[in-house]
């Protein structure tokens, strides 16, 4: 894994490496945008009903926890 | 604890509970060392309350989320090529007052320059740059009346956008002089918070944010990292901590409980500390809080420089030393 910064920064001169950078932010951009109809949902919807039936929700459950490193 | 906010109770949790934030943070710890990432990461490595950071981000309501997802498309533009000729700076102040100008045209509340020290990087991390510019962009004070509430949770993010858009201006004009310059927006690669310090934009208060004379803890930080010669400024003393040693107001309006009354160890310094783990599951719960910057007796309009004169003024009568 890479920050933001790492990935998406170019300080390239030439045309090509910018014109790829743009299109892997837009690849990245829509994953992001995507992943809040998808796991989104989700997860608003597992927060609607623990909320409603007054229980707690546990992200353990849901989301992949922990450290990679 | 006031009732104007909501209650500090929860429908999401760890069902087993990360390492402490105020572990990863160094609360407690005597000796120096760089900070650790622990919410809002970077993407360089997973964090250990990633899960609750998936959860606020992903539980958004969508017009903050797609402001936040656009803004990244704009951050694009936060380094770039240089130009090919070198524009030489004989008088580093003569530059820094015209940067500063050029930021403050550019909508900038609060410049300051200060050099680059490691205390702004996460462990891990470099950054090869000699000062770093730093802006602060206030925030509109009515609108965050309403923080817990989505309306002010828009303005934050907006804000944000705003002041990287300033930053990205700023270092695309010290490139443009063939001077690298990198901005850091809504960076997680950067500690906004001991370079402002450190450039004279304001103090720590005790709610863990920057206080500035002129808006209070009531803005949003960004900065840039350059090579470009430049004359620094240097750190301030408004008497922000004689307002927080007297001042409970943040301590008693936060309804997580998060606010110490005194100042604790933290990686080797005694400072201000917030209790991240009390801290961020409210956060998380009210769409990026708030409530500290906002009852923040400094952050009322044009209340701050008259604050600062009366505690200076009341400091020198108690210690004329």
């Amino acid at each position: 894994m890479s920050s933001f910064e790492t990935r998406f920064y170019c300080t390239e001169r030439a045309i090509w490496p910018r014109i790829q950078r743009n299109l892997s932010l837009v690849v990245w951009i829509a994953k992001v945008i995507l992943a809040w109809f998808t796991q989104g949902r989700r997860l608003r919807k597992a927060g609607r009903h623990a909320l409603r039936e007054k229980r707690v929700l546990y992200l353990d459950d849901l989301i992949d926890s922990g450290k990679d490193d | 604890m006031t009732n104007r906010f909501p209650t500090p109770d929860y429908h999401f949790n760890y069902r087993k509970a990360p390492v402490s934030g105020n572990t990863i943070n160094g609360l407690g710890e005597m000796s120096q060392r760089r900070a650790r990432q622990v919410f809002h990461g970077s993407g360089a490595r997973k964090l250990e309350w990633s899960a609750l950071e998936t959860f606020f981000g992903l539980t958004m309501p969508l017009q903050i989320y797609i402001r936040n997802a656009l803004n990244r498309w704009e951050l694009r533009k936060a380094d770039g090529p240089l130009a090919r000729k070198r524009t030489p700076v004989p008088d580093s102040a003569k530059m820094s007052k015209q940067l500063k100008s050029i930021a403050r045209h550019a909508g900038a509340g609060a410049v300051g320059i200060t050099p680059m020290t490691e205390d702004a990087l996460y462990e891990g991390q470099t950054a090869d740059y000699q000062s770093a510019i730093v802006i602060a962009l206030p925030q509109d004070y009515e609108t965050m009346r309403a923080v817990t509430t989505v309306k002010a949770a828009t303005e934050t993010v907006d804000t944000y956008r705003d002041v990287s858009r300033i930053v990205m201006t700023l270092a695309a004009h010290i490139r443009s002089l063939g001077w690298r310059a990198r901005a850091y927006g809504e960076s997680a690669d950067l500690l906004h918070i001991p370079l402002a310090i450190n450039a004279g934009i304001g103090q720590l208060g005790k709610h863990g944010s920057v206080i500035g004379t002129e808006f209070g803890s009531n803005f949003r930080l960004a900065s840039v990292l350059t090579d470009i010669p430049l004359a620094m400024d240097s750190t301030v003393d408004i008497g922000v901590d004689d307002l927080c040693l007297g001042c409970q107001r943040c301590t008693i309006d936060c309804p997580a409980d998060a606010i110490s009354n005194r100042q604790q160890w933290v990686r080797g310094k005694k400072k201000w500390y917030v209790d991240f783990d009390r801290c961020v599951m409210y956060f998380v719960k009210t769409f990026g809080c708030g409530i500290c910057i906002e009852v923040c007796p400094w952050s009322r309009p044009g209340r701050g420089p008259s604050l600062s004169q009366t505690l200076l003024a009341k400091r020198a009568k108690r210690d004329p030393t």
